[in-house]
């Protein structure tokens, strides 16, 4: 950050960092969303049910952060190529997987969703079981005990783990070179923020990619002290 | 008479001893004269052998010359076998150069099995420049052009680069869709053809349409700034336009105006294994060097190469002012995917391979060692079998004075013919 602080300037001006950090916000986002909306049922499920094979779905969930994330990028061109999987079927119905906006989503949600489950996870385990049987007792439907009474308890442990997941993402390097090192954009091709700051020192150097990841890390930075002073004072 | 009887006497063995000698004489003259050519004739042929002698002593000088010599070269190559032993040898190359140098690290492997081999950096040019000059990690480095180590290592890191091989650029060709197979049978055809008659013109400007201007086909490239082979396949397609269509940027337009019609990859051998998933029907940022192991056997690859005329496939050195007016400048900005950077100016030049020991090297005792068996006859056929030519003695851009003494004979300091391959002011 030091050693780039001059130049962060020069990288927030330029037009193709500045798209594939937008570009780059967008698919961490949608992750971050994705991982929330499936991942708090997961959650609610592994940390209030006990059922067969628990533990291979709970072995699942933790591969992103157990095996090297090139692993599941080919995983992914694996299961939607256009030669492998669901790839001929999705491509007969005009959707494409790989190099696009859909698949690097894909590889990030399945990537970050661990963090996002997790964290969901713990905070619902510290709930006394009895509040919500009370609940039931009283004549509450499962849904309407969890928005009421569990999901007030669980909200910001949601918001930490979606951000988490968010962060995540962003970082993402291993899988996107698989399955989407430049994505489809806004009329263009464009490169996630951290194939750029690759193929930028690759290109250029230490020296010539240290203005443009000083800036990065600013605005992530940035977007996290944001997030939490929000989450704070909500 | 006494006396008489005695003059008599005296005068008689006078005469018996003057005629003894006189007889002596003419024998020893007739011998003499019998015997002078044969005398003359032994010291002719003791002098030629004497001559003979002295050229054999001056030859046996020569020889125990070489033998010092060798047994200094030995006594030096053995202490830095055992000063190679001490830490590993890190290698990082070009890419294209995965294949022949894998073969030769194998003939190092054996030929010094106490040097621990680290396994090797096989990445675009640049990228492994910038590795060194981020890291100091590599105990030897080798480009696939002339410009990628002095740009970025010159002067502190590395202050000369040795040519030791030329590849040139060919057209690996997709057989599983009908645009590469139709390429293909065009380009097996036009091998009958006399070169440069028109029926020649023809057919090679027809594949070079199919390649660039026919819109449903898509070209795999590298990218220019990240790879060398990005630019050169920019350059040979220049070239193209020019010998078949009158101008450069006919076909040069026509792919890198057109995000569509390219899959840019950060190297060359990586869209070999993406031909497949990003239907490519070919990819124009090949050399010979790793279009041969990376098509190997079509029938079981589904992929071939084609090679191109000397005048557009960067492989002749004697073609250098041709190649040179592809010259161009490109900026990121004009690419898509666009990266960061500013523009850069891109000389066309034939496909030559360099290799350096960094000055920080990790073990350039090794890399000595290594570049020396690079020069070895079993080593220069690897590279050749791998669509190198290897350039014996290899030539010197920079620092002559700096080659390690164990591989200055296989090494010539760059002349004036050679030159303008290297930066300026070599």
């Amino acid at each position: 950050m030091a050693l780039g602080a001059r130049g962060i300037n020069s990288a927030l001006t330029t037009g193709s960092f500045l798209a594939s950090v937008e570009a780059t916000f967008i698919i961490a986002t949608a992750a971050a969303i994705l991982s929330v909306l499936v991942g708090t049922p997961f959650a609610y499920l592994l940390a209030r049910s006990d059922f067969k094979f628990k533990e291979v779905i709970d072995a699942i969930i933790d591969i992103p952060i157990m095996v090297p994330h090139v692993l599941v990028g080919i995983m992914i061109v694996l299961a939607f190529s256009s030669q492998y999987g669901l790839g001929p079927f999705l491509q007969g119905i005009g959707i494409n997987i790989i190099d696009t906006m859909i698949g690097a989503i894909i590889a990030v949600t399945y990537l970050s969703a661990t963090y996002s489950i997790r964290v969901t996870e713990s905070a619902i385990k510290m709930i006394n079981p009895d509040v919500e049987l009370t609940a039931r007792t009283l004549g509450s439907t499962p849904t309407f005990t969890f928005t009421h009474v569990i999901l007030p308890r669980i909200w910001k442990s949601i918001a930490n783990g979606a951000i988490l997941t968010w962060a995540r993402a962003v970082a993402e390097v291993g899988a996107l070179l698989i399955v989407a090192y430049y994505v489809y954009f806004n009329g263009n091709y464009v490169y996630p923020a951290s194939i750029y700051i690759y193929v930028g020192y690759e290109g250029l150097g230490l020296a010539g990619i240290v203005n443009y990841s000083a800036a990065l890390l600013l605005i992530v930075l940035a977007t996290f002290i944001i997030y939490r002073f929000v989450l704070r004072h909500v | 008479m006494k006396v008489e009887k005695h003059g008599r006497s005296t005068m008689a063995y006078a005469v018996i001893i003057i005629g003894i000698l006189i007889g002596a004489a003419i024998g020893f003259g007739l011998a003499y004269s019998a015997y002078v050519p044969q005398i003359n004739s032994n010291n002719s042929k003791i002098t030629a052998l004497n001559a003979e002698i002295a050229a054999l002593n001056a030859e046996i000088d020569s020889l125990n010359s070489s033998v010092n010599s060798l047994n200094s070269e030995l006594s030096l190559q053995n202490s830095l076998v055992t000063l190679a032993s001490n830490s590993p040898f890190v290698v990082g190359a070009a890419g294209t150069l995965k294949y022949a140098f894998g073969s030769v690290l194998t003939t190092f492997k054996g030929l010094y099995p106490h040097i621990t081999v680290a396994p090797p950096l096989f990445e675009g040019s640049g990228l492994v420049a910038q590795a060194e000059n981020a890291t100091k990690q590599f105990s030897l480095e080798a480009a696939a052009d002339t410009t990628a180590m002095p740009s970025v290592l010159f002067p502190n890191l590395a202050n000369y680069e040795i040519a030791f091989g030329q590849t040139q650029m060919v057209i690996i060709v997709n057989l599983e869709s009908s645009a590469g197979l139709k390429l293909y049978n065009m380009w097996k055809g036009v091998q009958g053809l006399s070169a440069m008659s028109t029926k020649w013109n023809q057919t090679w400007q027809q594949m070079f349409t199919l390649i660039a201007l026919n819109s449903s086909t898509k070209v795999g490239i590298s990218d220019p700034f990240t790879d060398p082979s990005g630019y050169q396949a920019a350059g040979m397609i220049r070239l193209a336009g020019l010998a078949f269509f009158g101008n450069m940027s006919e076909l040069y337009d026509a792919i890198y105006d057109n995000p569509s019609k390219y899959y840019m990859a950060s190297t060359e051998t990586t869209l070999v294994t993406l031909m497949q998933t990003q239907h490519l029907d070919f990819i124009t940022s090949s050399y010979m060097s790793n279009a041969i192991p990376q098509t190997g056997n079509s029938t079981q690859t589904g992929l071939a190469y084609i090679t191109l005329p000397n005048f557009v496939n960067l492989g002749v050195l004697s073609e250098l002012s041709y190649y040179h007016q592809a010259n161009f400048s490109l900026s990121p900005s004009q690419l898509q995917p666009t990266g960061p950077g500013p523009s850069e100016n891109f000389t066309i030049n034939p496909v030559i391979y360099t290799v350096t020991i960094p000055i920080p090297s990790t073990n350039a005792a090794a890399a000595a060692l290594f570049i020396q068996t690079l020069f070895s006859q079993t080593c220069q056929s690897i590279l050749e079998q791998n669509g190198i030519t290897p350039i014996s003695p290899g030539i010197v851009y920079g620092s002559y004075t700096s080659i390690p003494s164990l591989i200055k004979s296989l090494t010539t300091p760059v002349n004036a013919t050679y030159s303008t391959l290297f930066p300026t002011g070599s």
